[in-house]
């Protein structure tokens, strides 16, 4: 079950990255990209995290839905692969995020309102991580945690997306007034490896998630065994 | 002082509500769990913020005078988050407190 049936996926996940790697260093850049110069290459690596951390983490929430509705343990299983990979993939978003503001900005981190987003929407995963560790029963601690990745997937989108709209002045492209990156690319080739970025990312990461759940389907069989034997 | 004290009151109110109702959530989940005491900060802190931030800008511009309809859609955005939260809690409150 949590086997996805599909294995083409893996090989297109694989096509696109190598594709996003070689050509991504390999594309010509736009006329006048400014100070970001040769660094608006991180555009492949950095926003598609962010785009796959959100496709990931609403996946895992609709199977935590799931799992409320039908108390299938499997489903609880996927959700919680689905959302470490998420959480893993939020750290490879903030720390390629972090390169790319210490060599534009000059500092890894500054003071604004989407990174400051972004940190406390980590915290709140790490409660979930918390809720994970802190419960011994298991089908208690999967309740728990199913009704706290529901909780807070809503107030995650809230914190990073409507906050940083709300906010004047952000350095952070894409919020408040600040500039976009629809003012740079005046040729539009940037965007033939942004979408297969993203796809590819995003697939890369599914398929992280699915050796997860599959290893932790395997090891409870596992216990299931040795209980009953 | 505060100038505008109407929508002052009102922001406070809406902000306040939007809290207990994330914290009445968030200790029911933590009190079912093996440190309740440690894991309710943990878990409420984060949820709270994005309140705490929307409600103290909204509340320094009534303390400024600037007139309701500068704070209004801070107002509104508290308000959908706060219908958000009560909706999810009442939806959830049963699979927490299932035994």
């Amino acid at each position: 079950m949590a086997k996805i049936p599909y294995k083409w996926y893996k090989i297109l996940a694989i096509l696109l990255l190598g594709y996003t790697l070689i050509y991504g260093l390999l594309i010509p850049l736009p006329a006048d990209v400014g100070m970001l110069d040769e660094t608006i290459r991180n555009l492949f690596y950095h926003v598609p995290m962010w785009f796959g951390m959100m496709i990931i983490l609403m996946i895992a929430w609709i199977y935590s839905i799931l799992y409320l509705q039908n108390q299938n343990p499997k489903h609880e299983i996927i959700a919680r692969a689905l959302t470490f990979t998420g959480i893993l993939m939020g750290l490879c978003g903030l720390f390629t995020g972090m390169f790319w503001g210490y060599n534009t900005w000059g500092s890894p981190w500054t003071n604004d309102p989407k990174l400051n987003g972004v940190a406390v929407g980590m915290t709140m995963y790490a409660g979930y991580w918390l809720i994970q560790k802190s419960v011994d029963d298991g089908e208690k601690k999967a309740r728990l945690a199913s009704v706290y990745n529901i909780f807070i997937f809503p107030l995650f989108i809230a914190l990073i997306f409507v906050m940083p709209k709300l906010a004047k002045f952000s350095i952070h492209p894409g919020s408040g007034e600040s500039v976009n990156f629809k003012t740079y690319n005046k040729t539009n080739n940037m965007e033939m490896v942004f979408y297969p970025a993203i796809i590819g990312w995003t697939l890369f990461f599914v398929w992280i998630a699915e050796i997860r759940a599959r290893y932790e389907i395997l090891k409870q069989r596992k216990e299931n065994e040795k209980l009953f034997a | 002082m505060v100038d505008d004290t109407l929508s002052f009151l009102l922001i406070a109110i809406v902000t306040g509500g939007g809290i207990s109702s994330v914290f009445t959530i968030s200790s029911s989940i933590a009190a079912k769990t093996n440190h309740p005491g440690m894991l309710l900060p943990v878990l409420t802190f984060p949820l709270i913020v994005p309140l705490l931030l929307i409600g103290v800008k909204a509340s320094k511009k009534a303390t400024d005078g600037l007139g309701f309809m500068t704070s209004f859609p801070d107002v509104l955005i508290l308000l959908l988050m706060n219908i958000l939260i009560v909706v999810l809690g009442v939806l959830l409150v049963k699979f927490i407190w299932k035994e």
